[in-house]
């Protein structure tokens, strides 16, 4: 009786009784790594293309960007695509720099596969500065998809 | 074969650069789009079919504009 009695004054005084403390959510994608391993995962995945998934155990994004990038990089090198270096005169070549350095590892393999240059005065010069262009805007999704699944923010 | 001899033995014209293309970039979409590999497969494959249906259906409209 007397419990029922203070049960309606604790409901019509509008107290209420505290909520039992939750345990933190986990985060709505997938597996969350320690913060400090973005930056590793981050380098690692710019460096060498799906090495950063690599590390995450995803082995097939990780074999799907190598393939991508390394394709898009070296059929660009065939092509005698033009490939910018950091001292550009100009923006478009400032830009073009750093959607080749993009590719990592591949950008530094320019020299050694395009041994006789760039030749963009035909149409198919022209198309591997695309690849080129290319495969490291593709490398860089890949570095920042990757470091989103470190953070557990994707799966 | 090294990959030297291999692409000055396909024939490279502006086609077949953009069938490979559209193949490596439908696979790096597929890769970030689909997280099974089943659901990768069929997106890559209708990435790489979009890419070659728009790819030559606008180069057959700007046909008549090249002469």
């Amino acid at each position: 009786m007397t419990d029922a009695i203070g049960d309606a004054l604790a409901e019509n005084s509008g107290h209420e009784t505290a909520p039992e403390p939750q345990p933190p959510a986990a985060p709505a994608g997938g597996e969350r790594h320690a913060v400090w391993l973005a930056p590793i995962i981050l380098v690692a995945a710019w460096a060498v293309p799906g090495l950063g998934h690599a590390l995450l155990r995803k082995w097939a994004r990780a074999a799907g960007f190598f393939i991508a990038v390394g394709g898009l990089a070296i059929t660009g090198y065939l092509m005698r695509g033009e490939v910018f270096g950091p001292h550009a005169h100009e923006s478009f070549g400032t830009l073009g720099f750093l959607a080749d350095a993009g590719a990592g590892g591949f950008y530094f393999l320019a020299h050694a596969i395009e041994t006789a240059g760039p030749d963009i005065s035909r149409a198919t010069g022209n198309y591997g500065t695309r690849f080129v262009a290319a495969a490291g805007l593709v490398n860089l999704i890949g570095a920042i998809d990757a470091v989103e699944t470190a953070l557990g923010r994707r799966e | 074969m090294t990959p030297k001899i291999l692409f000055a033995a396909i024939q490279f014209n502006h086609f077949w650069a953009m069938v490979l293309f559209a193949a490596l970039a439908s696979v790096a979409l597929a890769s970030l789009g689909r997280r099974t590999m089943g659901a990768r497969v069929r997106y890559a494959l209708w990435t790489l079919a979009l890419f070659l249906i728009v790819g030559i259906g606008v180069a057959w409209l700007m046909y008549p504009f090249s002469k």
